[in-house]
């Protein structure tokens, strides 16, 4: 007879990219999309129901894409809540190929702080078929789990629906100790794009190149090398002095992230205001923005000076916190869920 | 037949008798040769092993120090004491994460579906 066997996994559900930590040692991180052939042309061609993840980005032309996730959440239609569901389900197959009939799957997810309740729920209903038991943790509070950081820290997690912040005490955060903004990286890329498109009207943009464009020239430092790119108008290409104009939109982003901070500072108990500003940790994709912790320290000048680092491992430090918890948490409290 | 029989006996006494004495010199020599060189080998072995053993043991000086000053930083009196003490409390700390986290949990599936699932 089989004995059964307990994986424990962390994913973090991310709107732009997930990503999954293994007891098994595995990990794997991927676009949030799925793609459904258009029609029965690229239905033959592509011979699957679905594409997922770098696939179905590659072959997009023949696609209808879907991102299920919005500002950090699953959109309630049925079709985001599928292909959720495919994203989720690929990522457990793909790092536990081995798992058997009989050999349980515990997982914690991380979602933004301020996910609701109907969110939430949305998740537990998904993954009700292939998860035998899981906890929701709000994903910056896993940020700071995954780098043992109980203590006064506050934790500014970027990803590309959400900026999710978390004042860390020693204790579970509160509603207070959190905020929640939509100026994160799907923001950023709007701003670029309405900013190219006034300068440079008729140039030919995608998502793709806006993407592009940010993650290799997106800076908030005062000083940077000339952001010059290709692009094309009227599918002629040409050389763009974009270096102003990303400058100002990088800076839209960290303004609004400098407010949340000091705000947190702010309201935060007196004693302990000083210990908070030195201990920033930035977090998520948006970490890997130039120059993104100095802004931040530099925004606090006023408040008395601050010390903002970004994490090492940007792509996976949530779902390793997940991970650690679920690894971490006692048998007897699984029983309770 | 006792003519060839002689023969032989004394010519191989004779090579016997010659050749023995500078055979067991030449064996010997090749022994002591070869005892030198090995020995050799073994010396050289034990000064390329006292070599790695020190620096070995230089090595384990700076671990030794840097943990030292770690736990100094860590906790400045009674250094054991403090670790063991924060070890526990940091425990102590989880658990009540965990068990805030549990019950969030089930709250939450009784907010969701009316009952504790």
């Amino acid at each position: 007879m089989a004995t059964s066997k307990i994986f424990h996994i962390g994913i973090d559900l991310g709107t732009s990219q997930s990503s999954i930590v293994t007891s098994t040692g595995s990990r794997v991180s991927t676009k949030t999309c799925v793609g459904y052939p258009k029609d029965v042309i690229s239905q033959k061609r592509l011979n699957k129901e679905h594409l997922l993840g770098e696939e179905a980005l590659k072959n997009r032309l023949a696609l209808d894409l879907v991102w299920p996730l919005a500002e950090g959440v699953i959109c309630s239609d049925k079709k985001s809540k599928e292909a959720t569901q495919l994203v989720l389900q690929d990522l457990i197959t793909s790092t536990l190929p081995k798992l058997g009939d009989t050999d349980k799957v515990y997982a914690a997810i991380g979602v933004p702080a301020l996910a609701s309740v109907q969110d939430k729920k949305t998740i537990i209903d998904i993954t009700k078929d292939f998860i035998d038991k899981i906890i929701i943790v709000s994903e910056p509070f896993a940020v700071a789990y995954g780098i043992d950081r109980f203590d006064e820290c506050l934790i500014v997690d970027i990803g590309a629906g959400t900026t999710d912040l978390c004042r860390m005490y020693g204790s579970i955060p509160t509603e207070d100790d959190q905020r929640t903004l939509t100026e994160a990286g799907n923001f950023l890329d709007n701003e670029i794009m309405n900013a190219i498109w006034e300068k440079f009207p008729d140039v030919q943009l995608t998502p793709q190149i806006i993407q592009w464009i940010k993650e290799k020239y997106g800076y908030v430092s005062d000083n940077s090398d000339p952001a010059i790119v290709t692009l094309t108008k009227e599918g002629k290409p040409d050389s763009y002095d974009i270096t102003g104009i990303l400058h100002e939109s990088c800076l839209k982003l960290s303004n609004a992230i400098s407010k949340a901070v000091q705000s947190l500072v702010s309201d935060f108990d007196p004693d302990f205001q000083e210990i908070l500003r030195n201990n920033i940790i930035v977090a998520g994709g948006g970490s890997r923005l130039m120059g993104i912790d100095k802004a931040i320290e530099k925004s606090l000048d006023n408040y008395g000076g601050g010390k903002a680092i970004c994490v090492q491992d940007v792509e996976f430090c949530g779902a390793n916190g997940c991970l650690k918890m679920c690894q971490e948490m006692p048998e007897s409290y699984w029983d309770k869920i | 037949m006792i003519k060839n029989t002689a023969l032989h006996l004394l010519t191989g006494k004779l090579i016997t008798t010659s050749l023995l004495p500078g055979s067991l010199f030449m064996v010997s020599g090749v022994l002591i040769w070869s005892i030198w060189q090995k020995q050799k080998h073994l010396q050289n072995d034990t000064a390329e092993l006292r070599s790695e053993v020190k620096k070995i043991k230089e090595q384990m000086d700076k671990l030794d120090a840097s943990i030292e000053t770690n736990q100094k930083q860590k906790a400045p009196d009674s250094s054991l004491l403090q670790e063991d003490h924060s070890i526990k409390e940091s425990d102590e700390k989880k658990m009540g994460l965990f068990e805030y986290l549990i019950n969030d949990n089930v709250k939450l599936r009784q907010q969701a579906y009316g009952n504790s699932d």
